[in-house]
């Protein structure tokens, strides 16, 4: 088999991350051991300043469990959750791998170019 | 009442194991802006979230819908054809092989499948599938359009189903906050 193919191969077996994916699997390592749905959700939207909806957020955070990026426990609600369950994300070794991988990416494409900085 | 609304609309489009989740974050991000920006304020942050989190959890829900039991939905799809075909020869025997008939045949498939519980969806698209793919192998004239007459009749069954468990919903939930 010729490199080409296996380059096309070994791209194609990478899984796939995509850019809030990335966000958010960075807010789950953040937050280590209190990865909860609201607090991950407040981490992106008080350290991007994006205007994410936690619908949005519980969704990707449910595509990466699916894919075993993480991995989720349900935690008894308290009064102010109305009893209502909580769940708490932590990252798994493929997550850190991927994420890993994706900065590595990043950092190499960015390198010797020029950005605006925030003042 | 508003807030149980948004409670009710979450219940009804995200799958059950994130729905209580997102509620119990919704009270306590509620608690926690009543005490910085009143009651009114902190109703209408909460309420615009919710509203732009349905369209994610509904997306959610139904990738959900395709892709779990996709095997339990192919045998339940496979074993319906087969039940429609068989049984072409009793309807006409019975005088009911006419068009009208056959719509509500199907819709009737529709309500069955579409009862299964994470598996509606996919069961109706295979039935789809291996219904194109019978009336291809027996030569049956104008295929598309009996594609898309079974599918609108099984689709509306399955919209139908969907409104009833929102609105089953609704109601539950301003019944038990009376």
């Amino acid at each position: 088999m010729s490199i080409v193919a296996w380059n096309a191969l070994a791209i194609m077996s990478r899984p796939y991350l995509g850019d809030f994916e990335h966000l958010v699997l960075l807010a789950v390592m953040r937050l280590a051991d209190a990865g909860y749905g609201l607090a991950i959700w407040d981490e992106i939207v008080q350290r991007t300043a994006r205007d994410v909806s936690t619908g949005a957020v519980y969704t990707t955070l449910d595509r990466l469990e699916r894919k075993g990026f993480v991995r989720s426990t349900v935690e008894q609600g308290t009064l102010a959750r109305d009893n209502r369950i909580r769940r708490r994300y932590e990252i798994t070794p493929a997550g850190r791998g991927t994420v890993s991988a994706a900065q590595r990416d990043i950092r190499a494409m960015s390198r010797g170019l020029k950005f605006q900085e925030d003042h | 009442m508003a807030m149980d609304i948004e409670t009710a609309l979450v219940r009804a489009i995200a799958p059950s194991d994130l729905a209580d989740a997102i509620v119990g974050d919704l009270h306590e991000r509620r608690a926690a802006l009543v005490q910085t920006h009143g009651e009114a304020k902190a109703w209408a942050i909460c309420r615009s979230d919710i509203l732009r989190s349905l369209l994610p959890l509904l997306a959610c829900s139904a990738s959900r819908a395709l892709a779990d039991n996709w095997a339990f939905a192919l045998a339940s799809a496979a074993v319906t054809c087969a039940l429609c075909f068989a049984t072409i020869p009793l309807w006409d025997l019975l005088g009911m092989g006419g068009i009208g008939y056959h719509i509500l045949r199907l819709a009737i498939i529709g309500l069955v499948l579409g009862s299964i519980p994470r598996a509606s969806t996919m069961s109706c698209l295979f039935l789809l599938l291996l219904i194109g793919v019978a009336d291809w192998a027996i030569g049956a004239h104008e295929t598309y359009f009996l594609l898309v007459q079974d599918g609108t009749a099984m689709a509306s069954m399955l919209i139908a189903l969907r409104l009833v468990k929102m609105i089953r919903t609704l109601l539950l939930i301003s019944r038990s906050s009376w």
